[in-house]
């Protein structure tokens, strides 16, 4: 899709489209640059700052590419207690980068989410929108591992 | 929020140990201030819808359990409210040790010492220790732009700015960015607000409570000026801004403040002070002349736009380029002042030599001076623009006192009551439509429009010129004339043909160069200060200003 | 698995149930009803519970297989895909229906137990796996020797009204919907009532908001309905950003045209012609699935313009929402719904008054809508006679934690929280202590042991001091810190406020900072006085109540109850981490005491060079030595050591 079949989805340019716009961008290009959020500005005729500001606000926009394995971990509260702290850490540390940002090598990148919402398995993670129930700080290290080697995953089949 | 008297319902409420009255529909902010209650607000504007998110305001209310916003939340029957409850005031104190948790510490190094509305809650709610000793949000200051410089490090995200620029604006140069506690006020991408839409009002300044929006200092410049040997500083002040030093002092009006203004000026160092006046004359007369020849010409695309405000130039250059060849194409008596006294000594010394200052109630003027059309083979026709607040900076440092009497050297106003008009909203309309009338009819000695007392959605008026009744209009703010103009265009009304635009709303006497103040009456008194002032004048029109021939020319 | 909509079958549901759901069914039309409500099958019929729980724990492998064996066996069944039943823990669960004989339902189907099972139960035999039970049925032949599911302790004590097809019937297929009775309420009310009649039914039903905030529904509606305009709106509120609640989600994914029943009766009842759907962007399953629902309700003309020749006009959108957990707060929606930041804004005006775009707008959250079919179709009576006094009804919850049994259950309004862990959980999973109930991040409140017995009520619930919430239930253990949670919630709280008003953005911080300074220690070797850490928390007391009374939303007034809570119940433990810098649940990494065992050290060095703070001496082949005043705790030396010489106290 491009941007000009992104935007012939909603012909009314309306104020309330703006989000989903957003999303649908952020879908097909993987995130929202400049360029994008400018003429976007200009099919709905609101002010860029206005648009960056909507953006920035909601935790799912990002403005930078995300890495091949983007890592989102779950930290709520059934997370939280059974240990995501501490694998939170540990992929720090391992992947040298915070949560919100992406590794030099564009290999990893990291987000931490408030509840995935499968909290009897916890502590989770999602790579790639597959799923990683129940993790122990040694299995966290070898999915890494993993992945820089190039490994294949045994993925759950994801939703 | 209030209706007419007479129309809606009055009733009593409790308010600490009084009974006071109150209207139906009126928050209890506006009750309770009525009443003489001093309430504490920060994001509150008057005129603009409440968003209660500063929480200062909070009173304690019988049977609700947490504490009110007085500023959104309507009068009630029944209702006792306590303003000063031990509560209420532990409530307010907080709040601002919170602010003041996330705020620069360095006010004896801030522009605003002494004049700042959070410095002064602070006092108020008797601050008297730093509670919290955490780490404060690092922002980096933003000097890009020719005219408003933004310090997010002591923005309180009142959002009044935000509000400013977007509502009355329409520019939205700036906006709330990012979440919660790290949410700056900053324009996409965090670039400079030079990159940004911003059409450089300063209407933002204006509303500030702080020091995180201040002008882009001259003052360096200037006083850099004032002490080279080799350089003469010319400085040219509007009558606007005589009108606010007089209205900020208390002085009397006379026909001499002018020359108190310019004389302190001259004390600073300023080799010669004038009266912008005669180039506002010139601007009149010519813009006169335009819309004389374009109510002649067969088509007309619609009306001719005054062009002297730069903050509206900007703003049709940025959001509305098809209306650009409306504009009268005038140059600003401030660009004509510059380029006049630079040709003008380029008779006489070499005009590198000339340093010349304007000192105006604008900051777009800034932005104006430094446009690459007023650049001649490298020299700029206005080498510094002062602000109104610059100016009493200026002065203030050099120890003298502005507005004192008995200063006055030499005679000083050269221009006529038009360059007084030019100061308020719908005066300049005024005034080309009293040399237009000059050009085409009889004489008449203090030109006004007839219009009706309460004109505050008529801002239009219909004068008879001999065979013709050109009609002339006059907007102030941003949204009021791009919604004006396009009504005229989109209804193709043939009546008007001469729209004054100011982006500032009131006009100059509401600038962004002007004083901070938050008296409801400031632009009121410096608009009645003009008008006795144009009272004063001997010459009435524009071009009966023998002065004026001097700036022929764009 | 979409059954296929035969223009037969739609005609025949539409005039025979919805059209006519008072009259008397004969046998035949039984009959044919419960085929089409898989009550009965005509082939082998196997069920997969593929809602994120299940998929989350594998079954999206098991779907592979049962797919792969039915090909390779040529098997005559059908396979569909269901919600969840709410026994998450014992996911992946598969069922399976043999015609004339009750349905089994067997629990951790994992890839390799598919073949087994399917061998089996195809020939009619039982197989050598345990079952998690059958399904009780009046018509049908039952297996010997198999618990009931309704005797499933897990299920034994809940009450399952609103999750009564949730696991049980394919979520995309209206025509089971229908044969099971769906949508019928919804005809009828808007042939046979009046919009205020509606709402009436519904407050005296005593409905009340389930999203935290106890509102009566029906009279929200009413207010909605008698303010004057010209357009009025009505929003499901699918947010759930409560981090440990799951449950609406779940619902969603298992039965999601009961949802957008719920949603036409209320947009009827309150005069809205319009209503949304806001549900969060990343319930991918959630969403494909209400989508697929509502272009079903469309075909049926349920909605849309002039439904079933009521005249009424009802138009359905699902908004997909961006992250944020102030969110689910009304006014915040609706901003985010119009295209705006969702900051929330001052009430006076009530969004029922003046909502959306400033039209009359009701809000009302996933679960709440989920009771409002069943008491059009029951009556308010009927539901008010299920809970206590003042809370009537059923509440679910979302176990999770340190139970045996974690998954979405249905209680009764009245239950016991002890009840709820021992009887329905199982109790604890392992012999550690109970410490609390955590009811989730909205309200704050914990249940600890001397409350156990409180009820599941709103006034029981106020009485000690304490909220519902939205229904988490995250039960710790002696192993939790409660500190370090406490902490975490006001982190959370940080980065989730909006940032419009002073005291949640500044004082979220402030609060941050205090319990950092308690459970952390600062790097470079200062570190507070006790008295420092002590004034602090002093600080915190008040800073609380000046966020509770001035905070413009239910977020910034509820920042603070983590904190206050912990102080209330587990003061010891606050205090130990203040003066005696120590964590009695060893969470708080950085209040461990390391050492080092003289006896175990090589003096290889390894962690002299790794310490970040040079806080260790010695010298090579040496026992080294860990200077305490230095030590931040970070475990660095814990790390590398390989003889284990390095100890935590």
């Amino acid at each position: 899709m491009t941007l000009e079949s992104i935007f012939a989805k909603f012909p009314n340019r309306m104020r309330e489209d703006l989000i989903p716009l957003l999303q649908m961008i952020q879908d097909e290009f993987g995130f929202l640059s400049e360029v994008t959020i400018r003429e976007l500005g200009s099919f709905l005729n609101i002010s860029v700052n206005k648009i960056y500001g909507v953006a920035t606000f909601y935790d799912n926009f990002r403005f930078g590419p995300v890495g091949r394995y983007h890592i989102r971990l779950c930290h709520g509260t059934a997370c939280h207690v059974a240990g995501a702290s501490t694998i939170l850490n540990e992929l720090e540390k391992l992947l040298r980068i915070r949560s919100g940002e992406t590794d030099k090598e564009g290999l990893f990148s990291l987000e931490v989410v408030s509840c995935l919402g499968a909290c009897g398995l916890a502590p989770l993670v999602e790579i790639n929108q597959e799923y990683h129930p129940a993790l122990s700080l040694e299995a966290m290290k070898d999915i890494i591992q993993r992945l820089r080697n190039n490994e294949k995953l045994n993925y759950e089949v994801g939703s | 929020m209030r209706g007419k008297p007479g129309t809606t319902m009055d009733f009593n409420i409790q308010a600490d140990n009084r009974q006071i009255s109150v209207q139906e529909g009126e928050t209890l902010l506006t009750a309770l201030r009525r009443n003489g209650f001093k309430v504490p607000t920060l994001c509150h504007m008057n005129r603009f819808s409440p968003t209660g998110a500063c929480r200062l305001c909070v009173v304690e209310v019988e049977g609700k359990r947490d504490l009110i916003t007085s500023c959104s939340f309507p009068v009630e029957k029944g209702m006792r409210v306590l303003t000063n409850s031990p509560r209420v005031v532990r409530a307010r104190k907080s709040l601002v040790e919170l602010l003041l948790s996330n705020h620069p510490d360095d006010c004896l190094y801030c522009q605003r010492n002494g004049d700042c509305e959070l410095q002064w809650l602070a006092g108020e709610m008797n601050v008297k220790e730093r509670k919290y000793f955490g780490e404060k949000n690092r922002q980096f200051p933003d000097h890009s732009s020719s005219s408003v410089f933004r310090d997010p490090a002591k923005c309180v995200l009142c959002g009044r700015c935000v509000r400013m620029c977007e509502e009355v604006q329409l520019v939205t140069a700036i906006d709330f960015i990012g979440r919660g506690n790290v949410t700056s006020v900053n324009s996409a991408f965090l670039q400079g607000l030079n990159v940004s839409s911003c059409i450089h009002c300063g209407q933002c300044i204006m509303v500030c409570p702080t020091a995180a929006l201040l002008d882009i200092s001259h003052l360096e410049k200037v006083e850099a000026a004032l002490n080279h040997p080799g350089k003469k500083v010319a400085c040219f002040v509007s009558p606007s801004v005589v009108a606010s030093v007089a209205e900020q002092t208390g002085s009397k009006v006379h026909k001499d403040l002018g020359a108190e203004v310019a004389a302190t000026l001259e004390k600073c160092g300023a080799e010669r002070v004038t009266d912008l006046g005669v180039a506002c004359d010139a601007n009149v007369a010519q813009e006169a002349l335009v819309l004389r020849e374009r109510m002649s010409s067969k088509e007309s695309a619609g009306p001719v736009l005054s062009s002297c405000c730069p903050a509206w130039v900007s703003y049709l250059e940025t959001f509305r380029p098809e209306w650009l060849p409306l504009l009268s194409g005038v140059s600003s008596p401030q660009q004509l002042m510059g380029a006049g006294v630079k040709s003008g000594s380029e008779k006489t010394a070499g005009k590198e030599e000339v340093f010349t200052v304007a000192v105006m109630p604008c900051v777009a003027k800034k932005q104006e001076a430094s446009r690459e059309e007023y650049t001649h083979k490298g020299v700029a026709g206005v080498d510094a623009v002062l602000t109104v607040r610059e100016y009493f900076r200026l002065v203030r440092s050099h120890g003298l006192v502005p507005g004192e009497p008995g200063q006055a050297v030499k005679p000083f106003l050269q221009g006529s009551a038009a360059a007084w008009k030019m100061a308020y909203s719908g005066g300049k309309a005024e005034a080309v439509a009293a040399e237009l009338y000059r050009l085409t009819g009889p004489h008449k000695q203090g030109f006004r429009f007839n219009t009706p007392k309460n004109q505050a959605a008529r801002k239009e008026s219909r004068v008879v010129m001999g065979r013709q009744t050109p009609g002339f209009a006059w907007v102030s703010g941003i949204a009021e004339a791009d919604r004006y103009i396009g009504m005229l265009l989109n209804e193709k009304r043939k009546d008007i043909h001469y729209v004054e635009v100011m982006a500032c709303p009131g006009g100059c006497a509401g600038g962004g160069g002007q004083p901070v103040s938050r008296h409801p009456d400031k632009i009121k008194n410096r608009k009645k200060i003009c008008m006795e002032m144009e009272r004063l004048c001997e010459v009435k029109v524009a071009g009966e200003n023998p002065l004026a021939k001097h700036f022929q020319g764009s | 698995m979409k059954s296929d909509l035969e223009n037969g079958t739609k005609e025949f549901l539409i005039q025979q149930v919805l059209l006519n759901p008072g009259r008397a069914a004969s046998a035949k039309l039984q009959k044919e009803l419960s085929y089409i409500a898989r009550e009965r099958v005509h082939r082998p019929v196997i069920y997969l519970g593929t809602a994120t729980c299940g998929m989350v724990a594998g079954a999206g492998n098991t779907l592979e297989a049962i797919r792969a064996y039915i090909g390779e066996n040529g098997l005559n069944a059908e396979l569909v895909e269901v919600g969840c039943i709410g026994l998450c823990s014992a996911e992946p669960i598969m069922d399976i229906q043999l015609p004339g004989r009750s349905r089994l339902s067997f629990s951790h189907v994992t890839p390799d137990k598919v073949q087994v099972l399917l061998d089996e139960v195809i020939n009619n035999h039982l197989p050598d796996v345990p079952v998690l039970g059958q399904y009780r049925s009046q018509i049908h032949q039952e297996w010997e020797g198999v618990p009931k599911m309704e005797d499933h302790p897990f299920f034994k004590n809940q009450q399952r009204m609103l999750l009564e097809h949730c696991g049980m019937i394919n979520p995309v297929d209206i025509t089971t919907y229908i044969a099971r009775g769906g949508y019928c309420a919804f005809v009828d009310t808007i042939t046979h009532h009046t919009p205020a009649q509606v709402c009436q039914l519904v407050d005296q039903s005593g409905l009340a908001g389930r999203g935290g905030g106890g509102y009566p529904a029906g009279k929200k509606w009413a207010i909605t309905l008698g303010t004057v305009s010209d357009q009025r709106y009505f929003v499901c509120n699918a947010v759930e950003s409560d981090p440990g609640s799951y449950m609406n989600r779940a619902i969603i994914e298992s039965n999601p045209h009961r949802l957008l029943e719920a949603v036409l009766i209320a947009s009827y009842a309150t005069g809205a012609t319009k209503a949304f759907v806001f549900i969060r962007k990343e319930f991918r399953l959630a969403i494909r699935r209400l989508r697929e629902a509502l272009e079903q309700t469309r075909e049926y003309g349920l909605t849309g313009h002039h439904i079933f020749d009521s005249g009424v006009n009802i138009d359905i959108v699902i908004k997909e929402g961006a992250r944020a957990f102030v969110c689910g707060e009304e006014t915040a929606l609706n901003n985010s719904i119009e295209g705006k930041r969702a900051m929330p804004a001052s009430k006076p005006p009530f969004p029922a008054v003046r909502g959306l775009w400033n039209k009359p707008t009701s809000v009302n959250n996933v679960e709440t809508l989920f009771n409002v079919p069943l008491i059009l179709q029951n009556g308010p009576d009927w539901f008010a006679s299920t809970g206590t006094e003042r809370s009537k009804g059923t509440k679910l919850f979302t176990l999770s934690g340190k139970v045996r049994r974690s998954g979405t259950v249905e209680v009764p309004m009245g239950i016991s929280f002890r009840d709820i862990i021992d009887r329905i959980g199982g109790g604890m999973n392992s012999d550690k202590a109970f410490k609390a109930i955590i009811l989730g991040i909205n309200s704050g409140s914990y249940i600890v042991e001397e409350t156990l017995d409180t009820q599941v009520d709103f006034e029981a619930l106020k009485n000690i001091g304490s909220a519902l919430g939205s229904g988490a239930f995250v039960v710790v253990d002696e192993d939790t810190c409660m500190v370090d949670l406490a902490r975490h919630f006001t982190a959370f709280f940080k980065k989730e406020s909006c940032g419009k008003c002073i005291p949640c953005r500044e004082g979220t911080a402030r609060m941050l900072e205090i319990m950092e300074s308690v459970t952390r220690r600062p790097g470079g070797g200062e570190s507070l006085q006790p008295l420092e850490r002590f004034k602090g928390v002093m600080q915190l007391r008040g800073l609380a109540s000046v966020i509770k009374d001035t905070s413009l939303c239910s977020l910034g007034r509820s920042s603070p109850n983590a904190i206050l809570n912990t102080l209330k119940h587990f003061k010891p433990e606050f205090d130990m981490h203040i003066f005696e810098r120590k964590c009695p649940a060893n969470v708080c990494r950085d209040l461990r005491v390391f050492s080092i065992d003289v006896d175990l050290c090589t003096g290889c060095t390894a962690c002299y060079k790794k310490c970040p703070v040079d806080a260790i001496i010695g010298s090579p082949r040496n026992p080294h030595f860990i200077v305490q005043d230095k030590c931040i705790g970070c475990g660095t030396c814990y790390d590398v050591c390989k003889f284990n010489a390095v100890l935590i106290q």
